[in-house]
Order: structure tokens, then sequence, then C-alpha cells
């Protein structure tokens, strides 16, 4: 039943990406760089001089929401639009002006995009084929590729055969079966419910691991961010907001759009004096171990399990505040109080310390101000 | 659940009613009269249909000439389809209307229009002579060219719609995909699309393939004598000849020459577009 | 290199082929409209003078004015009729399971795909056993059974696309079945009723083939057309014809615009 077709020798092009090479392990990621890059749809600027390094053989996550500009960033990579200017390179070679064949990048798709006329072999083997690698070759990569991500034996189905999980994996192997030096990844786990994506992470971690190659991965969901990548970048309005390793965000996000955005947290108004912040809020006067910002707006970003509950008062640094609601996650207790300024407060204790606090109790609440990370809000 | 039921037989039951009245009553009937006359069973009608020469070339003809225009349809419906489903906005919807219009035009008046166009002193040939390519008005009304080109430009917006419509299901990431996993233009086309539209072209050609194995006014306006299609042929033996048995026992042969026809291209193309149009991945 | 050549080969000649084969479907519309001005009484292009005669001719002429009138009140009779029946039909077809539906659904197209000549013949043949052949009882038989299947198409897509929910809603408020039909079902769908009425009497007013086989006495529009096309070649046709297209324009190019308004907001609503 396999689906014949015919690709003409002269149309396939002489593409940088190491086909020749059939072992799979090699490290062979590449860097990637934009350099200034600008792209406007009519009046809307989708990136506004945006410029950044990915190293050899890194997993970079560009993390934003709807409309940030990370799909652009990934097809402008791609080479499905064109740059208004600006210069983006894949291993030193400037690429923007190149179709997106001569790229030698593999991608995997938001909704698979599997070739719905051909069955999973001839799938993984279109990019080998349409490299001009021999057929007898070509289905033995592609049996090679379908064994990373755990497929062997079902060459012979149709993509509307399989499951969801199924699907997303062949379009893995397809991404891969040519072992490009860069793999683009545009939210590939979207259409998968909670558990499979989970469980896919760590597999996307795993190839990349053992391929070597470059990723570059897009994503709205900053767990998944998290969990995969070596660096992330926070894209906001065509922007970068922030750049750096999954704790270096979560542990000193630079803005209030950054903290708000990975992890849950609280963001509390805050104002400069001297060396001092004042909380008008919590009632707090603290000395945080450094004061970043210029002018603009001050908050203090305190992560939810940084805070401790107590019933009654004695700490140095602590407020009370009012129990409104108590949610049970298995293994902590999420809580939201309520200061007596009227913001709402969330933390976390473990089962143990929370048992016992139900609506309505009055608490006090400390951190350690060494804890305390002051964030500026940029519009 | 019976009431549901009752319901649903009730609301059937007129349309049905309608419909085997005045559509499978007289195809019962086409059939009575081929095959009975007064005194019972007879295969005379049918025998007569099928070895009397005249009869059969005019089939033949009525065949391929029907072949010829869903073909043609089909070769020069698919780019202007192909082009519609890459257009998007107001201009897609300004041109879908260009095709969608003429359809709506009676067959009669777009038929009527040819005259006026191919006829001895029609607009082409007074085109010709006035730009002096040609000294005699050329014969182009009356021939088997002319009901070509008639027949074509009526059928030719349904051809267009149909394919338009299953091109516009293919799902464009999948050609992205193909262009950044190796593939030129061409090759994303030739491997991707052109097999995902496959389905649009059979459907759309054996539909005109059937609607053209009836055409009766374009061959009678256009067409010269030697140009006349079984449709006239049956309308001759109930209007003049008055012989119905004959008749009736033609319109069997053509239907089941049709679907013989079209049971046979969708045997042997459909093959090709077996899984072409099945999006299972669509979101 | 061979990509980009195909690329931009693609890009500037098939929006010039676009523009050849809709030259090649529209102009002949637009020959006829001269031709029905023409001073004289023979058609000649480019045509002389300028007059309006020949579209009197269609309204003072009882045999054209009947014709006329005959063509209009079949159309209207049909487009009530097939939009009855094609809407109960609907409404019976999106009931039934996928498949059954879909099964349901495409019986009732089976006599589109019918060459015409075949079904006017088994008509002629059945009306005349029956003694209805000639009569105008006979032509609304066929003229709606004709209209049907554009009718069934379009209310099972416009029922499908508005689903149980609404009606289910409906009478879960406290409506009863009728109720819920004329105060929530009727009005969602009343776009879509309305452009059936319109395409029925848009299949009515211009079918000739099974007219010619059964009609008898009663001349319709395109009956007299084809009488005049065969007889004489006077510019009355032209004038019929433009008549007929001018028609066609005013009715036709509203309801496709309607329509494909309605089928981009399903696309946007699909996408998110």
């Amino acid at each position: 039943m396999g689906q014949e077709h015919r690709y003409r020798k002269d149309e396939t092009q002489p593409i940088s990406s190491p086909v020749e090479t059939s072992r799979i392990g090699a490290d062979h990621g590449v860097p990637i760089a934009f350099r200034n890059v600008t792209k406007r749809f009519g009046a809307f600027t989708a990136l506004d001089g945006f410029s950044m390094t990915i190293e050899r053989g890194e997993f970079l996550t560009i993390l934003g929401e709807s409309g940030s500009g990370k799909s652009t960033i990934l097809n402008a990579l791609a080479g499905f639009v064109p740059i208004d200017s600006g210069e983006i390179s894949i291993d030193g070679k400037a690429v923007h002006a190149l179709p997106p064949e001569q790229r030698g990048v593999g991608m995997v798709f938001q909704n698979y995009s599997l070739f719905p006329h051909m069955n999973v072999a001839d799938n993984v083997a279109f990019p080998l084929r349409m490299r001009g690698v021999q057929k007898r070759e070509a289905r033995r990569r592609s049996e090679e590729a379908l064994d990373i991500v755990r497929l062997s034996g079902l060459g012979h189905r149709f993509p509307r055969e399989l499951s969801g999980g199924q699907q997303q994996r062949v379009a893995v192997a397809r991404a891969i079966s040519f072992h490009p030096p860069v793999l683009l990844m545009d939210e590939p786990l979207g259409a998968l419910d909670l558990k499979l994506r989970e469980a896919l992470q760590f597999e996307i971690k795993q190839i990349q691991r053992r391929l070597g190659c470059t990723v570059v991965y897009v994503t709205h969901d900053q767990r998944e961010a998290m969990a995969l990548s070596d660096r992330i970048v926070v894209l906001r309005s065509g922007r970068i907001e922030q750049l750096g390793s999954s704790a270096d965000l979560y542990d000193k996000p630079r803005t209030k759009f950054v903290a708000d955005f990975i992890g849950q947290t609280n963001v509390i108004p805050a104002t400069r004096s001297g060396r001092q912040v004042i909380l008008d809020h919590l009632g707090l006067i603290i000395t945080p171990p450094s004061i970043t910002g210029g002018d603009d707006p001050l908050f203090l970003n305190l992560r939810p399990e940084k805070l401790t509950a107590r019933r009654a008062e004695g700490q140095e640094v602590e407020f009370p505040a009012t129990v409104q609601e108590t949610v049970f996650l298995g293994d902590t207790i999420s809580v939201s109080a309520m200061t007596p300024s009227g913001i709402a407060i969330y933390f976390r204790q473990p089962r143990h310390a929370a048992s016992g606090l139900s609506p309505g109790d009055a608490i006090w609440l400390s951190f350690d101000p060494s804890d305390a990370v002051l964030v500026v809000d940029v519009p | 659940m019976t009431n549901r039921s009752r319901t649903t037989a009730l609301l059937l039951a007129a349309p049905m009613g309608l419909t085997i009245f005045a559509f499978i009553l007289p195809m019962v009937e086409v059939i009575r009269w081929s095959f009975f006359d007064g005194q019972g069973f007879t295969s005379e009608h049918i025998a007569t249909a099928l070895t009397d020469e005249l009869f059969v070339q005019v089939l033949l003809q009525t065949i391929v000439l029907s072949a010829q225009v869903a073909a043609l349809c089909v070769i020069i419906g698919y780019p202007v389809a192909y082009y519609l489903s890459m257009m998007s906005g107001p201009l897609q919807r300004l041109c879908v209307l260009l095709i969608t219009f003429p359809l709506w035009v009676s067959v009669l008046v777009r038929t009527y229009a040819w005259i006026v166009v191919l006829g001895r002193e029609g607009l082409l040939n007074l085109m010709l002579i006035e730009l002096g390519i040609v000294g005699e008005p050329l014969k182009l009304i009356f021939t088997r060219g002319a009901v070509l080109v008639a027949s074509i430009q009526v059928l030719l917006p349904l051809a267009v719609l149909i394919m338009y419509g299953a091109m516009s299901q293919i799902n464009r990431t999948l050609i992205r995909a193909a262009r950044v996993l190796g593939a030129p233009p061409s090759a994303a086309f030739r491997v991707i699309f052109l097999p995902l539209s496959m389905n649009g072209v059979i459907s759309s050609a054996v539909l005109i393939f059937i609607l053209s194995l009836g055409f009766y006014v374009t061959p009678a306006l256009v067409g010269g004598p030697r140009d006349i299609m079984i449709s006239n042929v049956i309308a001759t033996q109930i209007n003049q000849t008055l012989d119905w048995g004959l008749g009736a026992a033609l319109g069997i042969v053509l239907l089941a020459a049709g679907l013989m026809v079209a049971g046979l291209t969708y045997m042997v193309l459909g093959r090709f577009a077996a899984t072409a149009n099945d999006g299972g991945i669509r979101s | 290199m061979k990509g980009t050549l195909w690329d931009s080969l693609g890009r500037s000649l098939l929006p010039l082929y676009f523009v050849f084969v809709v030259a090649y479907l529209v102009i002949p519309l637009l020959i006829v409209v001269p031709l029905s001005f023409s001073d004289t009484t023979y058609l000649v292009f480019p045509p002389r003078g300028f007059s309006w005669r020949w579209y009197s001719e269609i309204f003072l002429n009882p045999g054209w004015l009947k014709a006329f009138q005959t063509s209009l009140l079949l159309g209207v009779i049909t487009a009530v009729g097939a939009t009855g029946l094609g809407t109960l039909a609907a409404m019976a077809i999106v009931r039934f399971h996928r498949k059954t539906s879909f099964t349901i659904g495409a019986a009732f197209l089976v006599p589109q795909i019918v060459p015409a000549v075949i079904t006017a013949l088994g008509a002629f043949l059945l009306l005349n056993a029956l003694g209805l052949l000639g009569t105008f009882t006979g032509l609304v038989i066929m003229h709606v059974m004709m209209a049907l299947p554009l009718v069934v198409v379009t209310m099972t897509a416009a029922l499908r696309q508005l689903g149980e929910g609404l009606s289910l809603a409906a009478r879960v408020l406290g409506a009863t079945p009728l109720k819920a039909f004329i105060h929530v079902t009727f009005p969602a769908v009343a776009p879509s009723l309305a452009i059936s009425a319109i395409f029925a009497f848009f299949i009515s007013f211009d079918e000739l083939i099974i007219t010619l086989f059964i009609s008898g006495s009663h001349v319709t529009m395109p009956v007299r057309i084809w009488a005049d096309v065969k007889q004489e070649l006077t510019p009355v046709v032209p004038a019929a014809a433009t008549l007929l297209t001018l028609l066609v324009a005013v009715l036709v190019v509203p309801i496709e615009l309607y329509r494909q308004r309605a089928s981009i907001k399903d696309r946007v609503k699909l996408q998110m």
C-alpha cells in the first residue's frame, strides 16, 4: 500500500546539513544568531530590532503570549515570512534570504502537519527523499528515526490511524530523520492532554541530548519552558523581556511581567527610600539585598513558597492577614489570604504545617528579606 | 424514542413522497417502456438502441464529447481553482463571485451568446477580418469545436467551484512543512498539494461528465447536424417519431453508459485519492 | 534557483490566466446586452442605432408577456413548495446519526446527477399515463422535484450548523417543540430559507428540458426563447437574455456575497 512518489533528482537542493553522516548522536548542533531583526505586518510590529544568539546544541525556548512575536521568530527562522530588516544566520551563514528548503532545519508543527496521504514511513523519509537519498537508504534511516521516537514497526500506518501522542512522535521523527543541525518546534505539545504532555517533555529532552542538535522551541506554557530549556527568552510585544536560565527567570525576574508570567507569585507595590524599600500595603520597611531600576514603578516579588504562616506574631519581618480560601494540592496546600489593606496574598505550605487553617483565620505571614526580589514595571 | 422516530418519519413523508412520485416513478416508467410493450416483455427496443448504427454512433459521440468536456473543464479549471484557493480577503470573494455568477445565468442564455460570438457575422469573425488575420469569415458555428467551447463555458464554473472547495480544505501548513523539510515549491506542489486535491478533481470530472451526457441545448444551438447528442435523438423519438419505447431504451442505455464510465473513473482514479482528503490532523 | 523561477513564473502567469478564463466565462454574457438595444430587426454586430423596442416587445407582445407571467408564477410556486418540502427533509436528515444522515441526504441528491433528458423522458411518460401531461400541476410537481436537492443541501447545512442545542435550550426553558421552532430555530435559519427560496426560483425559472417535454401549451420564458432562437434571429432574444441575466445579478449576487461572508465567519470561528 506504500505510496509511490517520484522525485526528480535535479530538483533537490545542495543542502549544508550533514545528511551524509548516518551516525546518530554526533554533537553537530550549530549556533544561530538574530541581529536587529524587524518584521512588520501592516501597522503591527511583530519584531522590533530583535537580537539574540543561540549557542551550539542549546535548547532555547521562546516563551510568550499570543501576539508576542514568538511564532514570527520561528517563522522567520524557518523562512516562512520574509523579514523587513536585520540578519538571521545559522552556523555563521546568513540565511534570511534563502527559501525554507535551503535552510537545512527540521521542524515540528503545532498540529504535527503530517502528510495525510502518506504512511508514517513515507512521512519520515520525506526530508531524505527531498535531499536525493535513495529509496532503500531513506527507508533504513526512517526506521532509525522511528526507533528513536519508539514507534518502530508502525511505518505502514497512516497518520489518521495513530493517536495524538503517536502523531506527535512521527512529527518529531520526520523532523530529525535527516539529522538537521537545527530543530524548530512550534508548540509541539499544545494539542495533547496534560499527562501525555509531561511524558513527552522528557522524551523530547532525551532526544535532543542524544542528537546534540540546537533546538528552538516555542510555547506559551511557562511550566513546559522551565522543564525543557537550557535558556528561556521571555518575549513581549516583539521585544526580549528577559533572557536566562529557568532558575534565573524564576528567582531573579527583572520585571513585573516576567515575575507574573513565570510561576505563581505575589507582586506588591513598593517605594524606594534610599537603600530601604517601603511596603505600604504590608506596613513594612525592609532592606533588600539590592535595589535595581531607575524611576520605573517598583514592586516586591514574593513567591508563595517563601512565605510562612503563623497564628501569632513574633517575627521580625511579618504582616497580618486573614485566610480567604485553602486549596488542596496533594503535597502542599495553597492558601489565599487578604491583608488589612485589601490586597490578596497567595502562599503555599506543606500539608502538615497548613492543616487547620480555615477561612476567616487571622494569621501572620513572615518572609526572609533576602528572598525578596524587587522588580520594575516597564510599559 | 419511538416518538422521535415517528416525528422523523412524519417530516420525511412529504419530501420523500414527492421524490418517489416525481423521480422514482418516472425512472420506473422509463424502464417499463424500454422493456415492455402491449404484449409483455420485449428486448426489441434495447436491441435497436444498441445495434442501430446511427444510435450507437450518437451514443459514442456523446460519451466522447462528454469525456472531452470533463477533461478540459478539469484541466482549464484546476489552475483557476488553485489561484482562488491561494487568495484571501475581499479579492477572493470578488473572484469567487465572478466564477459563480455565470453559473446562475440560464444555460440557454449562455449558449445563445455563443451564436453571437461564433456566428458567420459574429464578433469573432468580425474581429479576425478587421485585424486582417483572415479574409473570409471562418466557419466557427455549427461545428464540433463550437459545441466544445460552449459546453465548457457552461460547465467550467461548476468544475472550478468543486475543485476550489476541495483545495480550501487542504491545510496550508502541510505545504510549509514540506518546504522546510526540503521540498522546493514545485516538489511541494507535486507531492503534497496535487495528491491532496485529487478528490476534488475526480469529483468534478465525474459530475461534469454526467451532466454533459444530458446536454441538449448546446449541441442543438451551436452544433452542426452531425454533432447531435443522444438527448436530441431521444427528444426526436418522443416528439416526432413517437417511438416512446425506443426513446426510453435510449435513455436506459445512456444512463447505463454514464454509470459505467463514472464507476470506472472512481475505480481507476479513486485509488490515487483514496486517502487524500481525510485531513486526520486538521485541528 | 529553480524553485524561485517557478514561483515567480506562477505568480505572474496565474493572474493573467485567471483574467483570461473569467473573460471567457463572462464576456459572452455581456455581449448580448448591446445587441438588445439594436434598432434593426435582424441581428448584426456591431449593433446599429439605439432603441428600447425589443424590451417593449417582451412586455407588450401577448406571447412573450404570457411566457414571462407563466415563468414567474411557476417560479414562485416552486420556490415556496421546494423550500417547504426541502426544509422538512433537512429537519429529518439532521435527526439521524452521522452515517444514516449522510446516506439519506445523498439520496435526495440523486435527481441532480441524472442527465436531465432522462428525467424529462420519465416525467413525460408518467404524466402521460396519469393524464397530467401538459397541465400546470404536472409542471409544478416536476419543478419542485428539480429544485428540492439544492434546498435540502442548503437547509441541512444551516440546521447542522445551528445544532440542536438552541432548540433544546428553548425546550428546557418551557417552550413546546412548535414554539421552539417558531421562536428559536426559524429566525436562526431564516436567511438560509430565503436563499433556498431564491435558488429554487431560479432553478424553475431557468428549467428548459423537462419543461419542453411536459409543458404542452404552457409556454415558459425559456421555452419561448428556445422557440425564437430556433426560428428567427431578432434582437428580442438578446433583450430577454439581458433581462434574465439582470435578474440573476440583482438576486444572486447579494446572496453569494452573504454566503461567502458567512462561510468566512465560520472559518474564523474554527480557527479560534
